[in-house]
C-alpha cells in the first residue's frame, strides 16, 4: 500500500511540474502577443536594438567608406 | 482512467515525464548558441527595431531550435542509446516516449514559425520553417546515417539562426549574416570532428558513418586543417561589413590564428600520439572552438555597443567597410 502512494507522489509530482511549465509557456506566449500588440500599435517609438550606422549614419560615419548597398532607410519591417 | 489506474500502468520504462525530461528534449546547450548566434545577428543588423519585438523573435528562434532538437532525439532515439554520449537522453532512457517526443517537436516548430511570422514577418517564420526542415529530414532522417560529410550538412542547420534574426529584425537577408552562416557552417566540421577522434569508438557501433570510423584517423585531421583553413578568411571577412567593426577585426584575427594553430597541432599528430597524451591537443581544440564561435559573436555585439555609444558622443569614426 505504501508502494502505492509512493508511486502516486511520484506520479503527481511530475504532472503537476509539467501542467506548471504549460501554463508557464502560455502565460509567456500571452503576454508576449500583447507587449508585441502594444508595440506595433504604438509605431517605432523609444529604445531601439540594433546597429546605428547604416539607420541613423551613425558610428563608421565616413560616408565614402560605407558599402554602397547600405540601407537609408533604416531598414524594414 | 483514474490516476490509480494511470499508476498501475506506469512501468519503471515508461514513468510519468516530468518538465524537466521535455526541457531536456530541446537540447538547451546547443539552444545556447543558437540564442547567443541569432542575438549578435540582432545587435549586428542595421535595424531599429523595438526591443520587445527582437525578444519575441529571439524567443521564436530559441523555440524552432528546441524543436528540430526534440524531433532530432525522436528520430535518432535507436543509435542514442548505443552512444555513451547520448544515452542519458530522455528518449533512449525511456523517460519520454518516442510519440510525446516527436508530437512536442511538431507542435513547438509550428507554432514557433507561426509566431515568428505574426510578430517579425514571413521572411524570418520561413526561413526558420526551412532550417527546421533542414535539420530534421535533410540531416538527421535523410544524410546523417548515409554520408561521412554528414556533420558538414548538419553544420548548415546549425548555422541558419543568424540569417533567421537578421530577416527578423531587417525583413531582409544581407552579405554579412551569410557570413556568420559561413563562419559556423565552416567552424562545425572541425569542432565535431576534434570531437569525434577520441569519440571514435563510439560511434563505430552505431549506424553513423562518422569520418574517424569511415575514413580513418589521418584523413580526419587532414579535413580539420582543410577546414580551418577556408574558415580563416570567412571569419575575418565580416570585419568590415556594416555588421562589423574594430573590435571585430581585432578578435578575428586574433582567435583565427590560434585556432589555425591547434588545428594545424592536430593535423600534425598521428593516432599514436594522440592516445600517448590521452587526446589532449585534440580535446584542446574541441575546447577552444566553443571559446572561438563565443568571442566571434561577443565581438559583434561589442562593436554594436561601440557604435551606439559613439552615436550618442556624436562622434564620426571611419572605418573601412568595403562589402
Amino acid at each position: 500500500m505504501s508502494e502505492v502512494f509512493r508511486r502516486e507522489h511520484a506520479l503527481h509530482h511530475r504532472r503537476r511540474g509539467r501542467n506548471l511549465g504549460v501554463l508557464a509557456g502560455l502565460l509567456g506566449l500571452v503576454v508576449m502577443l500583447f507587449a508585441i500588440t502594444v508595440v506595433k500599435m504604438g509605431g517605432q517609438q523609444g529604445a531601439t536594438l540594433g546597429n546605428p550606422s547604416a539607420s541613423q549614419a551613425g558610428g563608421w560615419g565616413a560616408e565614402a567608406m560605407v558599402a554602397p548597398f547600405r540601407s537609408d532607410d533604416g531598414g524594414t519591417q | 482512467m483514474t490516476d490509480t489506474a494511470q499508476i498501475g500502468l506506469a512501468t519503471p520504462e515508461a514513468p510519468e515525464p516530468g518538465l524537466r525530461e521535455f526541457i531536456s528534449l530541446l537540447k538547451p546547450r546547443v539552444m545556447s548558441l543558437v540564442i547567443f548566434t541569432a542575438l549578435a545577428a540582432m545587435f549586428a543588423a542595421p535595424s531599429g527595431v523595438h526591443p520587445i519585438e527582437a525578444f519575441s523573435a529571439l524567443i521564436c528562434i530559441a523555440v524552432g531550435a528546441g524543436a528540430a532538437g526534440a524531433l532530432n532525439m525522436w528520430w535518432d532515439a535507436d543509435i542514442d542509446a548505443e552512444m555513451t554520449r547520448t544515452r542519458a537522453r530522455a528518449v533512449p532512457m525511456g523517460m519520454v516516449e518516442p510519440g510525446e517526443a516527436r508530437n512536442f517537436g511538431l507542435g513547438l516548430a509550428l507554432l514557433s514559425v507561426m509566431v515568428l511570422g505574426v510578430v517579425s514577418n514571413w521572411l524570418a517564420a520561413g526561413l526558420l520553417a526551412f532550417t527546421i526542415f533542414f535539420y530534421v529530414v535533410i540531416y538527421t532522417i535523410w544524410l546523417k546515417r548515409w554520408t561521412p560529410q554528414n556533420i558538414v550538412i548538419g553544420g548548415a542547420a546549425g548555422a541558419f539562426p543568424p540569417i533567421v534574426a537578421w530577416a527578423a529584425v531587417t525583413g531582409d537577408v544581407a552579405l554579412a549574416p551569410i557570413l556568420m552562416f559561413l563562419i559556423i557552417f565552416l567552424w562545425t566540421p572541425p569542432h565535431f570532428w576534434a570531437l569525434a577522434l577520441w569519440r571514435c569508438r563510439d560511434y563505430a557501433g552505431v549506424s553513423v558513418p562518422m569520418l574517424p570510423v569511415v575514413a580513418g584517423d589521418a584523413a580526419t585531421r587532414r579535413q580539420i586543417l582543410l577546414y580551418t583553413i577556408l574558415m580563416v578568411p570567412v571569419t575575418i571577412s565580416p570585419a568590415f561589413t556594416e555588421a562589423g567593426g574594430p573590435i571585430y577585426a581585432a578578435v578575428a584575427v586574433y582567435v583565427s590564428a590560434v585556432f589555425l594553430r591547434d588545428a594545424l597541432r592536430v593535423a600534425r599528430r598521428t593516432e599514436a600520439m594522440a592516445e600517448a597524451d590521452r587526446y589532449a591537443a585534440e580535446k584542446r581544440l574541441f575546447g577552444f572552438s566553443i571559446v572561438f564561435l563565443f568571442a566571434l559573436f561577443g565581438a559583434f555585439i561589442a562593436d554594436a555597443a561601440l557604435r551606439v555609444a559613439l552615436a550618442a558622443a556624436g562622434v564620426t569614426a571611419a572605418w573601412p567597410v568595403w562589402f
